[in-house]
């Protein structure tokens, strides 16, 4: 089947895909920016996203079993030149970035009709596709510098994202002013720290880095590099207690934008994570392995009993679901924390699932406000009896964040009991036990408002308008992913174990 | 029915209890419930049991048993009450806020 | 792929009956649905044609056995079987769609959970149990049935989670996940025992049955008393039999509520303290262990769901018809539902264990084992439990709902009707399988786990019981003649959910505003540290530093600077 579908493609093609890859949402940004109307650069974005899953795909393919695609950047070969970089790590990330921006996309329609003013449609679109280039750049490519590069692109576009948000809400202006503060610090932390590294092995390329890493453990400047990498990083992916500016950014922003970035942009911040620490620099270093257990593992475990408690004091549903995602973070540093292979599939595994989850979640919250505009917890009471197909969806994918059986959510949570389990960790078991029970007691707020609280009167009364089956039919995709992966989890767990040989073949010592 | 008009709301077969209603059934009643316990007690007497436990082989162990558990049970439910019985909305009604 | 069809576990019929009920707006259809999964499900159960392992299906790497046919589980099963399908026929006049689907799926996890080969499908089945059969307090629909069922969830779960916790640990130690004799010796079997034990309802941590029953809908305490309790009897009785602290705790179990059950106002809180009395007894049965202790407490739980649920089903008539089970405004009701009375006293005659029905012929068993095997003294405790229960469930139950003089204030007879026929065909079925099987009690005893070679009706065993009886009756009719019968009046008995409604909720609420007003000092402190020490900070970012005083990203930036010095001086130590 693989090979039938890459046949699909002419040699050059395949070539090229990693190119393409980012070529396509940039171009398509130039594009949709000169387009009149939202709808055409709708379809522009449409058909990049597209684009990109289907590259996603190819290049997923391309390195089944272990490949590498090294994919030198206008024909200038690394070290010196800028490398773009495919592994069973990356790889997956790809695919999970490309599957969800063509689901956002098609979701957005309808919801960015509703939410953003018609004028400035087109260029919403045009900055989507410029966050998405940078997100895949990020992913892809195999230079630091680079990275830190794309990672602003990203960023900056994520920040107007946010803001676009204000014809809501006035409040997402300072949501993405704060975001743009923290976002900078962090992205200036990484920079210092890729500086630093830059000035203890005179090289840009990660690879080529890694290599030249083996012999510098002692290296005092290695570790203050490291130092900054982690914190700027962590901070990018909203780990725990550098999570701050998360929730707000979150819960004013657009529908369709907190869709997008819950299940995208902090995954592909952690995806940078996991390169640094057990690509570029490795596991064996005794700085990292001191840091897995007192930062990584530590850090995660505090951040998903903390900001699950948090989670359960919100009155805002969207915000609860990003404390939720903060806490659910603390599942994915742990899985790192643990350092062993199992480990890192546990945390690969649960950075698919959540993003299952949390798509999902927001979608069908964005349906929801579509609706009737509804935010706070307390609106969405008895919308059970009166949107019931929404709410059985939003109901898998909050089962499925809680973790029972016959959702993924169970998946990872087993992937990771067993990792820790495996080196002995008692008391992350029982961490994660207890913040399940936290989990269970949020999601158990919003499922009892929605399905056991009688709907307000106004509801009842409102017309009964369709909503758009645009908006259902992704949320759908992602709500059934959420079952089906549980009874046929072969394929999440296989490309998590890719992902984890490739994060700990690193460089060869 | 005997002729009588059925009150509002007996069922039909009503009639199969209505002698618990009789003005004498309370103190035959009570008459009946002693005198078979203490004929059942009595048989012990008659026909000796036999048993597993050795001193449950004693005549009219088993009746004393049924009386000392439900005498004491019952007695002792008045203090035991006294102590922990609150009013009935203690734990707030259904509208109180837990 | 043909084997698997032909031995799918019977809990599938049961639980796809559920989601379709779930689905069907139509009554008929659904009524015939709610019905006809439980009778697909019995002939599932009869087709096998011997004990083995069926079911079985990969699922991530693990081996997951569905459905395991043996001399345990089959009569569990069989008797999970006959309470759905009781319970959809008394359920027959329900409107309530949710309930329906509720129900079906309940019992069908309980199929499931007993035939479960593995832990791994015990535990999915377990939490299925907790989470399809809280939605029957749920649709009482009033606060207070909220809130209790809130309470019954939580446990219920945190009894799955341990359950899978002490599984995880009991395999890595033992090596396999199969479900056997489990036993104390490693941490993962007294995980599991706790896990077991909330569900068993063990004094303690019984209060989310003697809670959340009395709140339940009428057709939901009928539903919730056949298969919480009996499921982590029948999974103590494969895990744990022989361990000697289960005699202990059983015989405690047996006679702590007594009491509670005598002074309840509410009679269905009656019953439910009265179950956990009846748990009590099989809960040491299996602490003795052997053949004839373990047959005696699968009868017993066999009995229990038999009368114990026939009990609820005519309390739940009680309330549905009379709107209320307060025995303080109850009675008289004969007249109104003479057939109810009927079948309450069948049930009663059962609970009793009077010669020729089926409590009769499982208490005998039990108890017997005890005296066989010279344990004097929690003998004489249990059969003191058993005559108690004569007089709190036995006598009070109908004598307080029909034959007690109407309260001052109460119910009006005249105004309650009988029973609608669903509910009254359930009834006297349930009331014909106990007498039924208590006079042809070897068609139950074949049932039993281990071949019983015991006659039952031995003389000194009739006339003992007897005596029992007789004389708790007539102590009950000279003490109510004497008035010093604690007649039941509106109230609240306290009980160890105090420990966790009251005092713990007190105590959670004074830490909770006092961590409230700890963070906010707190936030003053770091704010007021935070300005000097990472003034340079804020000068390098210079736009938030004017900010930081109404909104975090101040805040944030000392994190930032926190967590880099630590993760400096986990670099620095670690080299």
């Amino acid at each position: 089947m693989i090979e039938a579908f890459l046949a699909l493609f002419p040699a050059a093609v395949l070539a090229q895909a990693p190119a393409i890859m980012v070529a396509a949402p940039m171009l398509g940004a130039a594009l949709a920016t000169v387009l009149p109307g939202g709808r055409p650069a709708w379809v522009v974005a449409l058909f990049c996203s597209l684009i990109t899953a289907v590259f996603a795909f190819v290049l997923l393919f391309q390195t089944w079993g272990g490949e590498v695609i090294s994919y030198a950047m206008g024909g200038w070969a690394p070290p010196l030149g800028i490398e773009f970089r495919i592994d069973g790590l990356n790889a997956p990330v790809l695919l999970l970035l490309g599957v969800l921006s063509l689901l956002g996309v098609i979701f957005a329609l309808p919801s960015v009709a509703d939410e953003i003013a018609p004028r400035k449609q087109s260029l919403f679109y045009a900055t989507f596709l410029v966050c998405l280039t940078g997100l895949i750049g990020v992913t892809s490519t195999g230079d630091a510098f680079n990275m830190f590069v794309f990672l602003e692109i990203s960023s900056i576009a994520t920040y107007i994202l946010v803001a676009m948000g204000a014809e809501q809400d006035r409040r997402a202006l300072t949501a993405s002013f704060n975001y743009l503060v923290l976002g900078t610090i962090g992205a200036t932390f990484f920079v210092i720290g890729v500086g630093f590294l830059y000035m203890a092995t005179g090289t840009l390329n990660m690879h080529d880095m890694a290599l030249r890493l083996v012999e510098l453990d002692d290296n005092r400047v290695v570790q203050v590099a490291f130092a900054f990498v982690i914190v700027g990083l962590g901070l990018k992916a909203a780990m725990f207690p550098l999570h701050v500016w998360l929730p707000n950014a979150y819960s004013f922003a657009p529908s369709f934008v907190t869709a997008f970035l819950a299940s995208t942009a902090t995954k592909v911040a952690f995806y940078t994570l996991i390169r640094f620490i057990f690509d570029v620099f490795s596991v064996e270093a005794p700085f990292v392995s001191a840091a897995f257990v007192w930062v990584i593992a530590a850090l995660g475990v505090i951040g998903m009993i903390a900001a699950s408690v948090q989670a359960n004091f919100q009155t805002d549903a969207r915000r609860l679901l990003a404390f939720s995602s903060v806490g659910q973070l603390g599942y994915m540093l742990l899985g790192l924390g643990i350092g062993t292979a199992a480990g890192v599939t546990a945390g690969v595994l649960h950075l698919l699932n959540h993003a299952l989850m949390k798509g999902a979640l927001f979608m069908a919250l964005g349906v929801f406000a579509i609706r009737y505009g509804v935010r706070s917890i307390n609106d969405l009471r008895g919308l059970g009896r009166t949107m019931p197909a929404t709410a059985s969806a939003f109901s898998v994918a909050g089962l499925s964040l809680v973790g029972i059986p016959m959702t993924v959510g169970f998946v990872s949570k087993w992937y990771l009991v067993s990792a820790a389990l495996d080196r002995g960790w008692w008391w992350a078991v029982a961490a994660i036990a207890v913040s399940s029970l936290l989990a269970l007691g949020y999601v158990g707020r919003l499922l009892a408002s929605i399905w056991l609280q009688s709907p307000p009167e106004r509801a009842l009364m409102a017309a009964k308008d369709r909503i758009p089956v645009m908006m259902l039919a992704p949320m759908w995709v992602l709500a059934i992913a959420n079952v089906w992966f549980f009874f046929d989890a072969t394929p999440i767990v296989e490309l998590a174990r890719g992902a984890a040989e490739a994060a700990l073949a690193g460089a060869p010592r | 029915m005997s002729g009588r008009r059925r009150e509002a709301g007996t069922h039909p077969l009503a009639a199969l209890w209505a002698w618990t209603a009789a003005p004498a059934a309370r103190a035959v009643g009570l008459i009946v419930l002693v005198v078979a316990a203490l004929a059942l007690a009595g048989a012990d007497w008659l026909r000796p049991r036999e048993d597993y436990v050795g001193f449950a082989a004693a005549p009219g162990f088993y009746a004393l048993l049924g009386l000392g558990a439900a005498v004491i049970a019952m007695l002792a439910a008045w203090p035991l009450r006294r102590s922990l019985e609150r009013r009935e909305d203690y734990y707030g009604g259904d509208d109180g806020d837990e | 792929m043909n084997e698997m069809i032909a031995h799918l576990t019977p809990a599938l019929p049961v639980i796809l009956a559920g989601l379709l009920a779930a689905a069907t707006p139509w009554y008929g259809l659904r009524k015939a649905i709610t019905l006809a999964g439980p009778l697909l499900a019995a002939a599932m159960w009869f087709a096998v044609a011997a004990p083995g392992t069926y079911g079985v299906i990969e699922v991530a790497g693990h081996t997951l056995e569905t459905f395991r046919f043996d001399a345990t589980s089959r009569l569990w099963g069989l008797v999970f079987i006959i309470a759905a399908f009781l319970n959809a026929l008394y359920g027959l006049h329900g409107r309530s769609r949710l309930q329906d689907a509720a129900a079906l799926i309940y019992a069908g996890a309980g199929v499931g959970a007993v035939f479960a080969g593995d832990l791994l499908t015990l535990f999915f089945f377990w939490e299925l149990t907790a989470l399809a059969s809280v939605f029957l307090i749920w649709a009482s629909a009033t606060p207070s049935a909220y809130r209790a069922g809130l309470r019954y969830l939580v446990i219920q779960v945190l009894s799955g989670v341990l359950l899978l916790t002490g599984a995880v640990i009991h395999a890595d130690a033992a090596g396999s996940w199969r479900f056997d004799a489990i036993g104390l010796d490693s941490p993962g079997g007294a995980v599991i025992l706790i896990a077991f034990a909330i569900k068993a309802a063990f004094p303690l941590v019984h209060n989310w049955m003697t809670e959340s029953y009395p709140k339940a809908t009428p057709f939901g305490a009928v539903v919730l008393s056949a298969f919480t309790t009996k499921l982590a009897i029948y999974a103590l009785a494969r895990g744990f039999a022989g361990e000697d602290i289960l005699i202990q705790i059983g015989v405690v179990m047996a006679l702590f509520p007594v009491f509670f059950a005598l002074v309840a106002d509410d009679l269905r809180k009656t019953l439910a303290y009265s179950l956990m009395s009846q748990l009590g007894v099989m809960v040491a049965a299996i602490g003795l262990g052997g053949q004839m202790a373990i047959g005696g407490a699968a009868a017993m739980a066999v009995a229990s769901v038999l009368y114990k649920g026939l009990l609820f089903m005519t309390m739940g008539a009680v309330l549905a018809q009379a709107g209320t089970v307060q025995a303080s405004r109850l009675g008289g009701l004969w007249r109104a539902m003479p057939l109810t009375a009927l079948f309450t006293l069948a049930g009663s005659a059962a609970i009793m264990a009077v010669p020729l029905t089926v409590g009769f012929a499982g208490k005998a068993l039990a108890l017997t084992a005890f005296a066989r095997e010279g344990m004097d003294l929690v003998w004489l405790a249990l059969m003191a439990a058993s005559a108690a229960a004569v007089l709190h469930t036995g006598i009070k139950i109908p004598y307080m709902a029909f034959f007690a003089p109407p309260r001052e204030g109460g119910v009006d007879v005249s105004k309650v009707k009988e029973a609608p026929a669903g509910m009254l065909m359930a009834m006297g079925l349930a009331a014909f399988l106990c007498v039924y099987l208590g006079i042809n009690y070897g068609a139950l005893y074949d049932l039993l786990p281990y071949r019983a070679t015991y006659d039952p009706f031995s003389y000194g065993h009739v006339i003992s019981q007897l005596q029992v009886i007789a004389a708790v009756l007539a102590a009950f009719a000279l003490l109510a003649r004497l008035g010093l019968y604690p007649r039941p009046r509106p109230g609240e008995i306290l009980d160890v959910d105090w420990l966790y409604r009251r005092l713990g909720y007190g105590v959670a609420r004074w830490g909770w505003l006092m961590t409230d007003r700890l963070w906010a000092s707190m936030d003053n402190v770091v704010m007021r540290l935070g300005k000097r020490a990472a003034a340079r900070l804020h000068e390098t970012f210079s736009p938030i530093g004017t900010l930081s005083r109404d909104i975090p990203s101040g805040a944030l930036t000392i994190w930032t600077g926190a967590l880099l010095a630590l993760v400096l001086i986990v670099a620095y130590f670690a080299s």
